[in-house]
C-alpha cells in the first residue's frame, strides 16, 4: 500500500511542475522586444544558417531586443517550431528560408503576431502582418560566373545545387549567364542534390562526379552540402565558387571566391525595423547597391590570389576589371542579369 | 493454455527507460549550467503542458498520430518475427498517392477521402508484398531488401515532387495543396490532432483483437515464436508471413495518407523524415504490444516537442543537448536486458503487496 502512495506523490508532483513550469514561462517576460527565429537546419552549415545566426548576435548586441535562435531538422520539424514559437508569445518571429505556403497559413491564421522572413517568399502578396526581404543573388552569381567563365581551363564548369527551385535557380542561371559572357564555348553542368541542404558527402560525391566529367570550377549552391563541394575542390586539385558568406578561406587558394548573401544583414534588419516601430508587411528587395549581395573580392579578399598557382593568380587581375566593367553596367541599367524569381527562362540560357 | 490477463511489464519498461533516459540527458544538460530541474520542467510543460494558444499537449497527440500508425506497422512484422523495416517507404508512397489524388480527384469528399484512404493503403501493401514474397519464397533477408527498398521510396518522392507532381511556384519542389474538401479536420486548430488520431486508435483496437483473439493473428503469433514448430502444425507460415507485411504496409501507407490529408495538405522533398524508422523504436520501445506502441507513440512524441523544441525554446540549450535526450532513451531501451531482472523484481513485489493489501 505505501508504494502506491509513493508512486501517488511521484504523478501529484510531476503534474503540479507541469503547471509551474507554464506559469514561470508567463512571468519571465522583461521590458525588450523578443523576437525568434526560426532555421531551417542545424548550426555549423558555415552559410546560410550560421549567416543568420550573426545577424541574430547582432540585434541581441546593438538592439533592445532579446532574439532567440531555434533550430530544426527537416520539414516536418519547421511548422511545431514556429508554431511553439507563437504559443510561446514572441513580438516578431522570423522564419529564415522556410516554405512560403506554411509562412502565409500561419500568418492568416494569425493576424495579430507579426512574422518576417529574411529570405525570399514566393508570393504575389504578402498579409499585413508578414514582411520578406528579398536579396537578389543573380547579379552577383553573374558577376562569379564572369569570373569563372574567363579562369577554367578545360572550358567545363559545374553547379553543384540545393535543389531545382527559382530561389536556386536564380544563383544558378545568373552564374551560367556569367559564364557565357567570358566563354561563349563553355560546356555548363548542374547537378542537383534533391533539397539536400545538409549532407556534405553527397555534396562531395556529386561535385567529384563533376570534376570527373573535366569541369576544373564548380559553384556551391548548397549550404551545408557546399562543404563537400568545397572540400572535393582542395582535394581533386580543383577549383570552386563559394556561397552564401566568405568561404575564400576554408581552403585557400582552390576557392576562387564566394557570392555572398548577406542573410545576417537582412535579419538584423528586419530586427531593427521591428525595434524601431517601422515594421511593415510586404515585400522589400536587397540587391549589390544595398551591399546585401556581392562577391568576397569586392569586399577585400585576396585569400585566392595570395595562395593560388601562380598561372591561376595571373588571372585574377584581368578577371577582376571585367567584373567592374559589367558590375558598372548593370547598375547603370544597361546590362540585364536573368532573374529565375520573375522571369521564364531565357532561351539563350537553356 | 491460459494467457495471463495482462502483463504489467509491458507498460514498466518503457516508463523505466524513459525515465532513466531522460534522468541522465537532464543531468547532461545539467553541465551546462541549467538547472535540472528547471530543464525536467521544461521537457513536461513543453511536450505536455497546458498552457499557450495551442497547448503542447494537443500538439504532441497530433505528432504521436503517424507514430501509432508506423509502429502498428513495425509491430505487425515483429509479431511474425520479421525485421521488416519498409516502413519508411510505405508511409511514402501512401503520401504520394494521396497528394497524387488528392489534387487530381474531383469527386465529393464522402466518395473521395475513403477512395483515397484505400488507394494509398493499397500502395503501401504492395509496397509490403516485394520484401515479403522475396523473404518467403526466395529466403532474401528482410532488412536489406527493405532498406533498400526506402532508398527507391525516397528517390520516387523527390522525382515525382520535382516533375509530374510539382506546382509552380515555390522555393521548394513540392505537389500542389489538396482540395479543402478534402482536408481531415483538425479538433483544434494548429495542433495536427485530429480525425487521423481516432482512425489511428480505432486501429489500435482493432489488432489488438485481431492478434490476441482471431484464428490469424494465433496464426501470426505461433509463426513469430516458432516458424518450423508452427509449419509442423499445419499453419502455412509463408502465408501468413505474407499476409502480415502487406497489412502492416497498408498500415504505414495509411499513416502517409492521413499526414497528407490531415496535415500538409501536400508533399515536397523531406516530407518522410524518418517516421517510418521513428516506428520501428516504437514498436521497439513498446514491446510489441498495441498499447505499448499508443503509450510510447504518446510519450516520445512529447519528449521530441520538449526536448527539441520547448528547451530551445525557453531556456537556449542547442538543439542538440535535445537530441541527445532522445538518443538516450532509445538507447536506454536497447539496453533493456540489462536492468530488466531488477525492474521485474520491484514489479513483482509491488503487485504481491498490493495483493497482501487486499
Amino acid at each position: 500500500m505505501k508504494k502506491i502512495f509513493t508512486l501517488l506523490f511521484v504523478a501529484v508532483v510531476s503534474i503540479s511542475m507541469i503547471f509551474a513550469a507554464g506559469a514561470n514561462e508567463t512571468a519571465a517576460k522583461d521590458e525588450k522586444v523578443t523576437v525568434a527565429v526560426v532555421i531551417p537546419s542545424p548550426l555549423g552549415d558555415r552559410s546560410f544558417c550560421d549567416s543568420a545566426n550573426e545577424g541574430v548576435k547582432r540585434a541581441n548586441a546593438e538592439l533592445n531586443a532579446k532574439v532567440d535562435l531555434i533550430e530544426t531538422q527537416g520539414v516536418h520539424e519547421h511548422e511545431n517550431a514556429m508554431r511553439g514559437a507563437i504559443n510561446k508569445g514572441y513580438d516578431l518571429i522570423l522564419g529564415v528560408g522556410l516554405d512560403t505556403q506554411m509562412m502565409l497559413d500561419l500568418a492568416n491564421e494569425y493576424p495579430d503576431q507579426a512574422f518576417a522572413s529574411p529570405s525570399e517568399l514566393y508570393a504575389d502578396v504578402l498579409p499585413d502582418n508578414l514582411a520578406s526581404l528579398l536579396i537578389n543573388v543573380n547579379k552577383s552569381s553573374f558577376l562569379a560566373g564572369l569570373i569563372a567563365g574567363y579562369m577554367t581551363n578545360t572550358d567545363k564548369v559545374g553547379v553543384v545545387a540545393g535543389g531545382d527551385a527559382p530561389g536556386i535557380n536564380q544563383f544558378v542561371y545568373g552564374f551560367k549567364q556569367g559564364v557565357l559572357v567570358t566563354n561563349p564555348d563553355c560546356k555548363f553542368y548542374v547537378n542537383y542534390l534533391g533539397f539536400d541542404f545538409s549532407n556534405p558527402t553527397l555534396g562531395k560525391e556529386s561535385a567529384i562526379a563533376l570534376y570527373d566529367e573535366g569541369c576544373d570550377i564548380i559553384y556551391s549552391v548548397c549550404g551545408l552540402s557546399g562543404e563537400g563541394v568545397l572540400a572535393a575542390a582542395a582535394e581533386t586539385g580543383n577549383y570552386a565558387v563559394g556561397v552564401d558568406t566568405v568561404q575564400d578561406e576554408f581552403y585557400p587558394g582552390s576557392i576562387i571566391t564566394s557570392v555572398i548573401k548577406r542573410v545576417d544583414n537582412s535579419t538584423y534588419d528586419l530586427i531593427k525595423s521591428y525595434v524601431d516601430g517601422n515594421f511593415k508587411g510586404g515585400f522589400r528587395t536587397l540587391d549589390i547597391e544595398d551591399g546585401a549581395t556581392g562577391i568576397s573580392w569586392d569586399v577585400g579578399y585576396t585569400t585566392f590570389k595570395d595562395n593560388a598557382p601562380a598561372d591561376m593568380a595571373a588571372k585574377v587581375d584581368p578577371a577582376a576589371k571585367i567584373v567592374e566593367e559589367y558590375k558598372a553596367k548593370i547598375l547603370s541599367g544597361e546590362y540585364k542579369v536573368y532573374d529565375a524569381l520573375t522571369e521564364e527562362l531565357w532561351d539563350s540560357l537553356k | 493454455m491460459k494467457r495471463k490477463s495482462f502483463d504489467p511489464m509491458v507498460l514498466v519498461m518503457p516508463a523505466v527507460a524513459l525515465l532513466l533516459g531522460v534522468v541522465v540527458a537532464v543531468l547532461l544538460i545539467a553541465i551546462t549550467g541549467v538547472s535540472p530541474l528547471r530543464s525536467l520542467g521544461v521537457l513536461i510543460s513543453g511536450g505536455f503542458g497546458f498552457s499557450g494558444k495551442v497547448w503542447p499537449i494537443f500538439m504532441t497527440l497530433g505528432s504521436s498520430t503517424p507514430l501509432i500508425l508506423t509502429g502498428l506497422a513495425a509491430m505487425l512484422c515483429f509479431k511474425v518475427g520479421v525485421f521488416c523495416i519498409a516502413q519508411e517507404g510505405q508511409y511514402v508512397f501512401g503520401a504520394i498517392v494521396a497528394a497524387w489524388f488528392g489534387a487530381s480527384l474531383k469527386l465529393p469528399p464522402v466518395i473521395a477521402v475513403p477512395f483515397i484512404m484505400l488507394a494509398s493503403m493499397a500502395a503501401g501493401g504492395l509496397y509490403g508484398v516485394i520484401p515479403a514474397v522475396l523473404k518467403v519464397k526466395l529466403g532474401v533477408n528482410e532488412i536489406i531488401s527493405s532498406i533498400m527498398l526506402n532508398n527507391i521510396s525516397t528517390l520516387v518522392l523527390e522525382y515525382m515532387v520535382a516533375f509530374p507532381l510539382r506546382a509552380d511556384a515555390g522555393q521548394k519542389a513540392q505537389s500542389e495543396v489538396i482540395s479543402k474538401g478534402y482536408w481531415l479536420p483538425q479538433f483544434i486548430y494548429g495542433s495536427r490532432w485530429g480525425v487521423s488520431f481516432l482512425i489511428a486508435i480505432a486501429l489500435i483496437v482493432f489488432f489488438y483483437f485481431y492478434i490476441y483473439k482471431t484464428r490469424w493473428g494465433y496464426e501470426m503469433r505461433m509463426v513469430g515464436e516458432n516458424r518450423r514448430f508452427a509449419d509442423y502444425g499445419g499453419i502455412k507460415s509463408g502465408n501468413v508471413i505474407i499476409r502480415s507485411l502487406v497489412i502492416s504496409g497498408a498500415i504505414a501507407g495509411l499513416a502517409g495518407c492521413m499526414e497528407v490529408l490531415g496535415n500538409y495538405h501536400r508533399i515536397m522533398t523531406g516530407f518522410s523524415s524518418g517516421l517510418g524508422f521513428d516506428g520501428l523504436s516504437v514498436a521497439m520501445l513498446g514491446m510489441s504490444n498495441p498499447i505499448g506502441v499508443v503509450i510510447v507513440s504518446f510519450l516520445l512524441a512529447g519528449i521530441r516537442q520538449g526536448a527539441q523544441l520547448g528547451l530551445q525554446l525557453s531556456l537556449q540549450i542547442p538543439r542538440e543537448l535535445g537530441g541527445v535526450l532522445i538518443a538516450m532513451v532509445i538507447f536506454f531501451v536497447a539496453i533493456g536486458n540489462v536492468y530488466r531482472p531488477v525492474v521485474e523484481k520491484a514489479v513483482r513485489s509491488i503487485s504481491r503487496g498490493r495483493k497482501d493489501d487486499e
